[in-house]
């Protein structure tokens, strides 16, 4: 049993090496699909439980890295502190993500379906108009640098991505057996039921809204101070938002290893198109070729079509339920 | 305990419920009915906070409870189901249940596994176990019926309203629902409101009956004095206030 739980921790274990045996590039193309990872996972944690869609989840990527430099810049007592002070600056910064996904939950959580997407979406774009017109605070259109007492390397950068790509990971596949994971399924599946059934609709989706915005807040931090350099294109960016998104889909929404096998993916085509290969074309237009293609033969994601073919073949051919001869799910 | 006061409720032109008054007393089982449109299941998402209305007090378990939502009036120990079920579909029926005995109440079950089991014992109640497994979906709609009524009682209420919970059964499925409906009532010490089309079964099951008409309460008593009062009569005839009849 104990053995069992243990195993996942060994592919962690050698990961986690990764800087030390691994090639620089490749240990550089891996943090940024930990960052990926952790951003789709925690995307696919309102996503997947809850069904609603947040294209802004880069929101908190973005807020977690300005706090963090913001903080360094502005207070002369981190900045002199040094590691410790960005320290305390990141976890500000994921803190800074955490509260004001709990403020945003009041406005954003009253919308439902495809307006809470656009919400989400706005919200984004809110957030990159406010930065770019206050250059004096955020620096506008030049970005933020922290001193370089303040970089973080590579490999603690690598680690740091790791850790929070894992927690993400753990997190989600901790709710999906836990209380609250039921009551956000709950809630996903019928609103009314759930209500009737004592479920608090609100409070539900404002938890799990703040869970999903924290790792990814801290995620901006650690990649703000990995690159030393932000600014709105880099953590607030459109594609920043989206390809949590599309890692979720083409993985597989709603199973906990979904955004892992999509972010790996989404990372592999990009890194071979752009490095590898000598092409006619530009490398996004084959990029979306490939993701249009994928969608289209695998609606529910890899991990859905490699799994689930056989039952989702048997339940097609019933649509209404006369009862079918399968024993068990679950 | 339940204190239903002079409650209106308009949708556009349409009078849902008219100055409705009816208490339920603890313990009690009363049988609400009246034709289609009538106002009943208004009159139910009135009571369970999903629908505000537009007048009148209602008072549930010592409190006034018009501007709590739904959860809060659960958590108070009320629960419903509903005319056209709603389960979880994707969840298992066992799930569905458990949903209720983590959530239906504040000091309610913590433990995942704790409200499995409790959401068992209420499957067996109403006759559920042997389809716990299976995913909501692929309950037929006497066993959805059933599902609905398990899930509200894990909620651990003190009044149970059902809302046409036998509608749509063959016959020998209702009188297994009657059967279940007396059982709960009598093994878990609730009171009962169930709105019901079917009147021989409604009078078998509940000792007082209230019948609403066009948004009002019409008749309300004891079974054998309502159901030969005229103005029912004119009601289940279509007569409009029942005075001819
Ligand atoms: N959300 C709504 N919007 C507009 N009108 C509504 C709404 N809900 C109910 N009504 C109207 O209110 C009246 C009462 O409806 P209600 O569903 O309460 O009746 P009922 O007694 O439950 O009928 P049935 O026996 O058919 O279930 C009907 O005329 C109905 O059309
Ligand atoms: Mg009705």
């Amino acid at each position: 049993m104990s053995v069992r739980r243990a195993l996942p921790a060994v592919p962690l274990l050698l990961l986690a090496a990764g800087p030390w045996i691994l090639p620089r590039d490749l240990v550089t193309a891996l943090l940024f699909t930990f960052l990926l990872i952790t951003l789709a996972s925690n995307y696919d944690l309102l996503g997947g439980f809850l069904g609603l869609y947040n294209l802004g989840q880069a929101s908190f990527f973005g807020l977690g890295a300005y706090v963090t430099f913001l903080l360094l810049l502005r207070v002369p007592l981190l900045a002199a502190l040094g590691p410790a002070g960005s320290t305390v600056a990141a976890l500000a910064g994921g803190a800074a993500a955490a509260i004001s996904a709990v403020l945003l939950a009041y406005p954003l959580l009253r919308l439902r379906g495809a307006y809470f997407a656009v919400g989400t979406f706005a919200l984004l774009l809110l957030l990159r108009l406010t930065v770019d017109n206050l250059p004096q605070l955020t620096g506008g259109s030049h970005g933020l640098y922290v001193s370089a007492q303040h970089y973080l390397s590579l490999r603690a950068a690598y680690l740091l991505t790791l850790s929070l790509a894992a927690a993400s990971l753990l997190l989600n596949a901790l709710l999906a057996s836990s209380r609250l994971g039921m009551a956000m399924t709950a809630v996903r599946e019928n609103e009314l039921a759930a209500a009737a059934a004592g479920v608090d609709r609100f409070r539900v989706q404002q938890v799990a809204f703040v869970l999903g915005a924290t790792p990814t807040g801290l995620a901006g931090a650690v990649f703000g101070l990995h690159s030393g350099y932000i600014d709105v294109s880099v953590v607030l960016g459109i594609e920043r938002s989206l390809f949590p998104v599309i890692a979720a889909m083409i993985g597989g929404s709603g199973l906990v290893w979904g955004p892992v096998v999509g972010a790996v993916t989404l990372r592999a085509i990009d890194v071979a198109l752009k490095n590898y290969m000598q092409l006619p074309v530009p490398a996004p237009a084959i990029y979306g070729g490939i993701l249009v293609v994928m969608s289209l033969t695998m609606p529910k994601g890899i991990l859905a079509g490699l799994t689930r073919a056989p039952q989702a073949a048997a339940r097609s051919g019933s649509p209404a339920p006369p009862r079918p001869a399968r024993p068990r799910t679950r | 305990m339940l204190e239903v006061v002079q409650i209106c409720k308009r949708f556009g032109g349409v009078t849902a419920l008219d100055r409705v008054s009816l208490t339920v007393a603890e313990g009690e089982i009363v049988g609400l009915i009246g034709p289609n449109g009538a106002g009943k299941t208004t009159l139910f998402h009135v009571i369970s906070g999903f629908v505000r209305p537009d007048g009148g007090r209602l008072r549930f378990a010592g409190r006034e409870v018009i501007g709590l939502p739904p959860h809060r009036i659960c958590h108070l120990g009320l629960a419903r189901t509903f005319q056209i079920v709603q389960p979880f579909t994707q969840m298992s029926v066992v799930d569905n249940v458990a949903v209720g005995c983590l959530f239906g109440r504040r000091d309610g079950r913590t433990d995942v596994r704790q409200a499995r089991d409790a959401a068992l014992r209420l499957l067996d109640l109403v006759e559920l176990t042997g389809v716990s497994t299976l995913p909501a979906h692929a309950l037929n709609l006497s066993e959805r019926k059933r599902l609905e009524i398990a899930r509200a009682l894990a909620t651990g209420p003190r009044l149970l309203c059902l809302d046409e919970a036998m509608s749509g059964l063959t016959t020998a499925e209702l009188d297994r629902m009657v059967h279940t409906i007396r059982r709960v009532h009598a093994e878990l010490h609730l009171a009962v409101l169930m709105v019901e089309h079917n009147v021989r079964l409604v009078t078998r099951t509940c000792p007082r009956l209230v019948v609403l008409n066009y948004g009002q309460v019409v008749a309300d008593g004891p079974t054998e004095t309502v159901v030969r009062d005229p103005r029912v009569v004119g009601a289940y005839l279509g007569t409009r206030s029942g005075a001819g009849a």
